[in-house]
């Protein structure tokens, strides 16, 4: 990461967290497993992210990499890699091998999407709204993946 | 992130991460965060490496079933060279050789960035054809509206985005999002190789009309009358590398 960058990303302003929740489960292998990144991923056809947008989309569980774009409003970082290879910020493809080797569960029916330049205490009423779809159906792991 | 998996888990969702930035781990202790030494924009660190991808996931979900947090752990392994990027060090050059301009090129930024998107086009349909798809496409408009729209925002004309946007910032935006995009797919398609990410980040901002464009457009939004226009370009959609402010 060039030296600019990383002081830049060193000094933004961060929300504080007096405590940190922590909740237990069953083992990886019987866990359903759920996506959220913070790339500005949306369904092809689907409104882009604004500037500041604090809202989210969601990505089905069968998405292909063609079937997604990045609108995401920062250039500080890269995007070749995931131009090559979605599963570098979305890994769908690992999570399902995964999910046929036994090594985890299941993977969920649905994933989500974040555009990370925004205030993340903004994001806090989505992710509340995000969590009680996922306890709907089973998800009991959530990889989170920043870009 | 940290601060999403505070809020997932506060809803009784357990979450683990992939770090990017450790310090921000640090000051916000997430309940679980890998810390992992990879490029922002690859958490899972390198492209087309199915195994280091699920190396690295792993480690992320077996953290899961520790028993108490909060917990950092660091991934002790760094990305594997990039074969493309190795290959790139010892001298990648873009798939398109732009020729110098005749006395009777275009000097419009508009035509010139015509000009260059239609000769980087054949190595974008390249791409297509090898991927299948392309992530061109947020903005909703063809490659070539969209760099006519830039090229004549960096000429000084009063030009309103070709993009179904809410506010001329995010069509601004989304432009310049879908342009760079174009720009970084066709370089990836030359044959054999594809640049690194340094490599083609520096050829965009200072080998490109592209590049150029952006920031003469950069330049013309500081006397626009649209500070959120200016603010996308100045701080946004600019990297935070002094080389390619000072072209």
């Amino acid at each position: 990461m060039p030296e600019g960058l990383a002081k830049h990303m060193r000094h933004l302003p961060l929300p504080e967290f007096s405590e940190t929740p922590y909740v237990s489960g069953p083992a990886v292998a019987e866990r359903r497993v759920a996506l959220v990144s913070t790339a500005g991923l949306s369904m092809r056809g689907e409104a882009p992210f604004g500037m500041g947008g604090a809202d989210y989309r969601v990505i089905p569980g069968d998405a292909g990499p063609g079937d997604i774009v990045m609108s995401h409003i920062s250039v500080n970082f890269d995007r070749t890699g995931y131009q090559r290879d979605w599963n570098v910020v979305l890994p769908l493809d690992r999570l399902r091998e995964m999910a046929s080797d036994g090594v985890i569960g299941s993977v969920a029916d649905h994933h989500y999407s974040f555009m990370g330049a925004t205030d993340p205490a903004e994001m806090e009423s989505a992710a509340k709204d995000i969590a009680g779809h996922m306890a709907a159906e089973g998800v009991n792991a959530v990889l989170l993946l920043p870009v | 992130m940290s601060a999403l998996a505070h809020y997932f888990e506060t809803a009784g969702i357990p979450t683990t991460l992939s770090a990017l930035v450790r310090e921000h781990a640090e000051a916000m202790h997430p309940p679980r965060a890998l810390a992992v030494p990879f490029e922002l924009g690859r958490p899972l660190g390198a492209p087309e490496d199915s195994a280091f991808q699920r190396r690295v996931i792993t480690a992320a979900l077996a953290l899961l079933e520790r028993p108490s947090g909060p917990v950092l752990e660091d991934y002790p392994e760094d990305a594997p060279a990039d074969a493309a990027a190795s290959e790139a060090d010892e001298g990648w050059a873009c798939p398109v050789s732009f020729a110098q301009p005749k006395a009777d090129a275009p000097t419009t930024f508009a035509a010139r960035l015509q000009a260059e998107v239609a000769q980087m086009k054949p190595w974008h349909e390249a791409w297509k054809r090898r991927k299948g798809f392309s992530g061109v496409g947020a903005a909703g408009a063809e490659v070539e509206a969209l760099a006519d729209y830039l090229g004549q925002f960096a000429d000084g004309a009063d030009v309103s985005p070709p993009v179904a946007a809410a506010q001329p910032a995010d069509g601004m935006k989304l432009a310049i999002n879908d342009l760079m995009t174009f720009y970084q797919e066709a370089a990836n398609a030359q044959p054999g190789t594809a640049g690194g990410i340094q490599q083609i980040s520096d050829w965009f901002w200072t080998e490109t009309v592209a590049g150029e464009t952006l920031l003469a457009a950069r330049k013309v939004s500081k006397t626009g009358d649209d500070k959120r226009v200016a603010f996308v370009l100045d701080r946004l959609a600019l990297p935070h590398i002094a080389a390619v402010h000072d072209r």
